[in-house]
């Protein structure tokens, strides 16, 4: 008897041990999946901020970059070229002018030609009455299409480093580019450098949150808060930026419309999409829309 | 007493030359400093330049013979090397600087020392490397067309722009116009050059409002370029050589100068120093001087 009472206890204590460890568990797993849809929510907020509150997407603004310099400067062309990731290269991100036939893909190495030659010594150059040959080497004829007869290069720099170059091509009715011109381009180059960087920083942030949250997977438990609270402070900094909070009401707005489901997310796609075009189409001036009765 | 040797060995390694009596050499005065007594039809013979560039084309017949070559690039251990075989301009710009120098001075002696163009990805240990290959090989004056805006290298080009210093060596370097600071132009030790427009290479003015001393010719300038071309070119690279060939000159002429002296010699001779008040009485109000007058009467 006595033995028999020891084994049904023996058996309940393995009993609420057991099911211990099971609540243990369940709270665990609804911890971490608090904390994962903690970071879900921050990463797409953040995401969705990120892109909707940039003024224009990263093709627009190289492009503005060099359309704007060539009017400024009175070039009939200009280029762009940033350093990749590595530094190893020169890349042409964008080219704007008329006999511009921009080469795909093309990479100008480090203190080669003309453009790697001002990344490199960071000091601007202008050159004119240029032999073709010499243009030639400069890889300018390569990149963008045709031998420019004036020249002028200017660095690109943020900080303390020289992030790219952006080159001029062909004053307008003069033989060369004055030195007027090469300081209005060496400022313009820093206004310039500001806008790529700022993107570039936006774009690299959003990496690091999706990073982050990988990372969160294998994390201790007591770091868990700290990290989700980081999240959330980098998407209220990003809330505290000017021009940000109210693309970051509307982010929010097309988040929660998106947990609704595939319909919602597509009805509340096409109502934005129509009224993009209508604006587009309208070609209403910035802010009218905002002091009228809309 | 204090004896002498106990003196030398308390005292602190740089105050040890005034332990005994140092003699130097007295210098003209200042009212002499011409530019016939500075350089006269001084050719730079006997005066070693170094240009660390892109490495020059001696071939070019605005260039002529280069005494000496070294191009530094970094190995995929990460270690400095250093190639002492002949080399080619990778862009033109070393040629550029090296046919200005040349034009000044015709009988210096170029050493090309090539820092761009050798696949180098970073630019500052490379760079950092020819200034200290020239220091370390003797060389009487270089010619930085270049620089670098990266602070992570403010100190060690600091270090080296003073060993320069006093060592008597000449560091002529182009003022870098965008609105970041860049070294060594910025340093006090360095002769830091922008540009003008006149197109005389002899004229250059003194900036009493530093970190750019002198304006030399960097507008405009006819150049030897890559491949035995020329262009026509505009910035600070332009116009340091111009400095650079003209100390090339004046230490040909007088080979001890120290920096400073140079310095003083410079803004001395400076088209914009009037040498009127140096040179002429002081002025007496209601005076009309000769030279003005003759001036005035100028078409």
């Amino acid at each position: 008897m006595e033995a028999h009472q020891g084994t049904a206890s023996t058996d309940a204590t393995a009993t609420i041990a057991s099911q211990r460890a099971e609540i243990e568990r369940l709270e665990q797993q609804i911890k971490e999946d608090r904390f994962a849809a903690d970071l879900r929510a921050a990463l797409t907020t953040a995401s969705a901020t990120g892109t909707i509150a940039a003024p224009v997407g990263y093709e627009s603004l190289v492009h503005m970059i060099v359309a704007t310099a060539a009017d400024i400067a009175d070039a009939e062309a200009a280029a762009l070229f940033l350093f990749d990731v590595h530094h190893h290269h020169l890349v042409l991100e964008a080219a704007f002018g008329k006999k511009v036939h921009p080469a795909k893909d093309f990479r100008n190495p480090p203190g080669e030609g003309l453009v790697g030659m001002v990344a490199m010594t960071g000091q601007p150059t202008a050159i004119s009455d240029a032999d073709e040959e010499v243009l030639e080497h400069a890889y300018i004829t390569q990149a963008v299409g045709f031998g420019p007869e004036s020249l002028l290069c200017v660095p690109l720099s943020f900080h303390d480093r020289v992030i790219g170059v952006l080159a001029l091509m062909d004053k307008k009715e003069d033989a060369t580019f004055s030195v007027g011109d090469m300081e209005a381009m060496a400022m313009f180059a820093h206004l310039a450098a500001v806008a790529v960087e700022q993107y570039r920083t936006e774009t690299r942030l959003g990496s690091l949150l999706v990073e982050l949250v990988r990372a969160a997977e294998g994390l201790p438990d007591d770091d868990r808060p700290g990290l989700t609270e980081r999240a959330r402070s980098f998407t209220g900094h990003l809330g505290r930026q000017a021009g940000y909070l109210r693309a970051l009401e509307l982010a929010e707005l097309v988040q929660e419309v998106a947990h609704h489901g595939d319909a919602a997310t597509k009805a509340c796609r096409g109502i934005l999409k129509s009224f993009a075009a209508f604006l587009r189409s309208a070609h209403l001036p910035g802010g009218e829309l905002g002091e009228g009765p809309w | 007493m204090v004896s002498t040797d106990h003196r030398k060995a308390i005292r602190p390694d740089h105050s040890a030359p005034f332990v005994e009596p140092v003699t130097v050499e007295p210098v003209d005065w200042i009212d002499v400093v011409t530019r016939d007594w500075a350089w006269g039809d001084g050719s730079g013979a006997g005066v070693k330049v170094a240009v660390v560039d892109s490495g020059i084309d001696a071939t070019h017949p605005e260039v002529g013979p280069v005494q000496g070559y070294v191009a530094i690039s970094v190995d995929d251990d990460g270690q400095i090397v250093y190639d002492t075989e002949p080399h080619i301009d990778s862009v033109g710009h070393a040629t550029a600087c090296a046919s200005v120098i040349r034009s000044l001075a015709p009988r210096c002696e170029l050493y090309s020392v090539k820092v761009l163009g050798t696949g180098n990805v970073g630019t500052g240990p490379v760079f950092a490397a020819g200034l200290r290959w020239a220091l370390n090989n003797n060389m009487h004056v270089c010619n930085l067309s270049l620089g670098t805006t990266n602070r992570e290298f403010f100190g060690l080009f600091h270090e080296l722009a003073d060993r320069a210093y006093f060592g008597n060596v000449a560091l002529v370097t182009a003022a870098n116009n965008l609105p970041f600071p860049s070294f060594p132009s910025l340093y006090s030790s360095a002769i830091s050059v922008a540009s003008h427009s006149i197109q005389d290479p002899y004229t250059f003015y003194y900036n009493p409002n530093p970190p750019v001393e002198f304006g030399a010719l960097g507008i405009d300038v006819r150049v030897a370029w890559k491949n035995h071309t020329r262009i026509t070119a505009t910035g600070n690279s332009y116009a340091a050589p111009h400095i650079t060939g003209l100390v090339a000159k004046i230490l040909g002429k007088h080979p001890d100068l120290t920096v400073f002296q140079l310095k003083t010699i410079l803004r001395q001779l400076a088209a914009n120093v009037d040498r009127a008040n140096v040179e002429l009485p002081p002025h007496l109000l209601g005076e009309r001087r000769r030279e003005e007058s003759s001036r005035d009467e100028r078409p």
